[in-house]
């Protein structure tokens, strides 16, 4: 996404929860977060369907039971 | 003799066992220590001196056979941590988080364990950076160089167990808050498994990775502190029932040294990432302490921990979301309450989706078995920097741009937010110190519920060498600072 659509998106999401964010801002805050995005979507692209959020929990308590 | 205040807990609390001191003594030489210190190094929110000497009473008057494993040993808290009559400042002046529970568990494990509470410790504002900065309260300063930070977030509490203002103290680390600050102080900092010490009555900043922490000067007395303070508690949604781990006496063993106490232990290292990380002098010192590794019979695994920079980025989005939920709401109404490097951050967060917490969450598990299945199963211990370099110059924050502030807090949470993103336990170990005599640490990690290992290990260590024995602010003839 390029920065001007992600300034968009960000100015479209500010304005649904009412905050009140300048073209600028909007911008220069999608400029900010767009490196960290970027490779957190390629992460979470490599999900399965099954990768369940509870698991880290089930396995911290597996990993407690063997001891 | 030594001054009661220069005794590590191990020896202070065989001393006031034996009754060679009283706890009330024990408490007045370390409040007197604690207020010198506390001058030169800014690490305490607040001193309670009557309160202490007040609980030094009390247990002068205990009997012996009811005396707890930590009785008469003074201590503080990070002020994250709830009292009944006294709310945390968590760092900042007007603290407005709600929290429902009137007492917090590590508070009332160590103190039913007989430790004494001197106060509470200095800290990042929200524990939401890694420098020890505080323009509210005021910067935690480095005892070895008060013209350095301490690193943070818990700051005070490691500036204050490096210059024997305290045998020990409880943190609070949710991406290095305990192990950047003992880095950079030179002492143990250690946190546990997810899971392991009960977080009831803490402020928070991310649920999903939070811990509670312990800072002291030795292996060993970490071990001491962390026997008391482990154990499930069902008010803690994210306590799991894992027995309590019994270690002192593990750890002792080691401590007393031995030989080739550490035979048969593989000991993981990606070099390649190290020297990426790291200034050349704490790449030496790192290396050095790897020698002292192998002689302790230790061998050396080499691994590719490439993955870890995926765990990072993981662990941001999961930190974003969660703090979000937790301030974002006070930081719209009011971004000016919060100090440019920490606005910073929640202005990133605001931008955080729903969709975006879940899949950081899926990552989680994932990323656990990973470490699990591949370096965790390759290795039984991970050694890795604890910080890019020693602690920088204070002016390297308070001058610089937030962004270039956010920049520096960042380098250092590289190197901790993957492991605490996979909740498995990490100690920072001092190692040395570089050419200017700053202390410089690196940090170890096991599979969850492993702090035994990483205690053994570290106090195998301790016991050849004398990096833990150094100490900054020492008095002269004369007895002052």
């Amino acid at each position: 996404m390029s920065d001007e659509h992600a300034g968009e998106m960000l100015r479209a999401i500010a304005a649904a929860r009412g905050i009140p964010l300048a073209d600028a801002d909007a911008e220069l805050l999608a400029r900010r977060a767009a490196p960290l995005y970027e490779e957190f979507r390629r992460l979470a692209a490599s999900l399965c369907a099954d990768d369940d959020p509870l698991a880290f929990r089930r396995i911290l308590e597996q990993e407690g039971a063997v001891g | 003799m030594a001054e009661l205040w220069e005794l590590s807990l191990a020896d202070l609390a065989a001393a006031l066992g034996a009754g060679e001191t009283g706890v009330e003594d024990a408490c007045d030489a370390f409040l007197s220590r604690a207020a010198e210190v506390d001058e030169r190094v800014n690490c305490f929110i607040e001193l309670d001196a009557a309160g202490a000497l007040k609980r030094g009473r009390e247990l002068d008057r205990v009997a012996e056979a009811e005396r707890g494993p930590l009785h008469g040993v003074p201590f503080a808290p990070k002020d994250i941590f709830v009292e009944p009559r006294r709310p945390p400042t968590a760092g900042v002046r007007h603290m407005d988080l709600r929290l429902r529970a009137r007492d917090a568990a590590a508070l009332e494990r160590a103190e039913g364990a007989g430790a004494v509470s001197l106060g509470r410790l200095n800290l990042d504002p929200w524990g939401y950076a890694t420098t020890g900065a505080n323009e509210e309260f005021g910067a935690a300063l480095n005892p070895w160089d008060p013209s350095h930070l301490t690193g943070g977030s818990s700051s005070g509490a490691a500036a204050a167990v490096a210059a024997r203002a305290l045998p020990f103290a409880i943190g609070g680390d949710t991406g290095g808050s305990v192990r950047i600050p003992a880095a950079f102080c030179g002492v143990v900092g250690l946190k546990p498994t997810f899971g392991r010490i009960s977080r009831r009555g803490s402020v928070p900043l991310c649920y999903s990775q939070d811990t509670v922490g312990v800072l002291a000067r030795s292996a060993l007395d970490a071990a001491l502190v962390l026997d008391q303070l482990a154990g499930f508690d069902a008010a803690d949604p994210a306590a799991i029932n894992v027995p309590a781990p019994a270690l002192a006496a593990r750890v002792a063993a080691m401590a007393a040294g031995g030989e080739r106490p550490l035979r048969g232990l593989r000991i993981g290292l990606d070099r390649v990432r190290m020297e990426d990380a790291c200034a050349a002098e704490t790449v030496a010192l790192a290396e050095a302490a790897l020698k002292v590794f192998t002689e302790l019979g230790a061998g050396i695994v080499e691994l590719d921990l490439t993955l870890l920079g995926g765990f990072d980025v993981a662990a941001s989005v999961l930190t974003q979301a969660e703090s979000a939920s937790l301030h974002g709401a006070a930081f719209l109404d009011s971004p000016s309450r919060y100090p440019p490097n920490v606005a910073r951050r929640l202005s990133a967060a605001m931008g955080c989706l729903g969709s975006d917490h879940v899949d950081a969450l899926r990552l989680q598990g994932r990323a656990l078995r990973e470490l699990l299945d591949g370096p965790l199963a390759t290795a039984d211990v991970i050694v890795g920097p604890a910080a890019p370099g020693p602690a920088p110059r204070l002016d390297s924050v308070t001058d610089a741009s937030p962004d270039e502030a956010l920049e520096l807090s960042l380098a250092l949470l590289r190197l901790h937010r993957p492991l605490s993103f996979t909740g498995v336990p990490a100690l920072s170990l001092p190692v040395g110190f570089d050419s200017r005599g700053l202390p410089v640490g690196v940090q170890l990690a096991a599979r969850p519920w492993a702090e035994g290992r990483l205690l053994e290990c570290a106090a195998a260590y301790q016991s050849a060498t004398d990096w833990h024995l150094r100490a900054p602010l020492q008095t002269t003839d004369q007895g002052a600072l």
